[in-house]
């Protein structure tokens, strides 16, 4: 579960970002590490052009796709804890 | 292309053969100089790894050299970069390579911009690649992106 649901969470501007294919390609030159989001996490890294809280994200995901209401809830919740876990997202001051 | 060592007019046997010795030994040098540098981006972890090459102490032990002898030298490690990329294989990656370019480049003081991404092959894979360019000419010293299949991340 996330700690702070309400508040904004934004990219972390260090993390260089491109898209390929239709994903989203990240490289953290603090760890030197490469990612490659999935389409999910494609959607969430671009809609996080600007600070939106996790709530608004999953009003966002479920307005514009048509997907389980439980299935976006669980790979909303996997991509945040995952990406706040490597320093890909922060939470906006 | 320049190669390392040039044999012109008025040049003897002796020194033909020197230069036909010399080439392999520049070469085996720099592949040695290739699988270190490999072995170490294996086994320094990532953020050192980064600040080493962002600070580059290297710079430290650049040599001041003429324009055109820096243009000389900078043709004999194109050379040597181009000659790796086409025969590497075992302990060997694009990133070492590009490395091991930079750090000879940045030595002679050479203008060069190690560029970052991530390529993909025709079946979907993607991977990361490394590549180094003269950041004023744009012309590659090691093989890029093949345009169309790849995105570039970063560069230094």
């Amino acid at each position: 579960m996330l700690k702070r649901p309400a508040m904004p969470y934004h990219r972390n501007p260090a993390v260089y970002a491109a898209e390929l294919d239709g994903e989203v390609c990240l490289f953290d030159p603090v760890t030197a590490a490469y990612f490659n989001l999935n389409s999910t996490g494609s959607t969430i890294w671009n809609l996080l052009e600007t600070p939106l809280t996790y709530d608004e994200i999953l009003g966002v995901l479920l307005a514009t796709y048509p997907v389980e209401d439980q299935m976006c809830r669980d790979q909303c919740l996997d991509f945040f804890t995952q990406a706040l876990e490597l320093g890909l997202l922060q939470l906006a001051p | 292309m320049p190669g390392l060592l040039h044999s012109g007019p008025g040049v003897g046997p002796l020194a033909v053969g020197a230069v036909k010795l010399l080439r392999p030994l520049a070469y085996g040098l720099f592949a040695g100089f290739d699988h270190l540098i490999w072995v170490l981006v294996k086994v320094i972890p990532g953020p050192r790894l980064m600040a080493l090459v962002r600070r580059r102490p290297w710079i430290r032990l650049q040599l001041v050299l003429a324009a055109p002898c820096q243009r000389h030298w900078q043709g004999r490690i194109r050379w040597l970069l181009a000659l790796r990329c086409h025969r590497a294989g075992w302990a060997s990656s694009c990133l070492s390579r590009s490395l091991a370019g930079r750090i000879l480049l940045d030595l002679i003081a050479a203008p060069n911009a190690l560029h970052l991404g991530m390529g993909q092959f025709d079946d979907g894979r993607k991977v990361p690649h490394a590549w180094l360019s003269d950041p004023a000419t744009g012309r590659l010293f090691t093989p890029g992106l093949t345009p169309g299949f790849g995105a570039e991340l970063a560069s230094f």
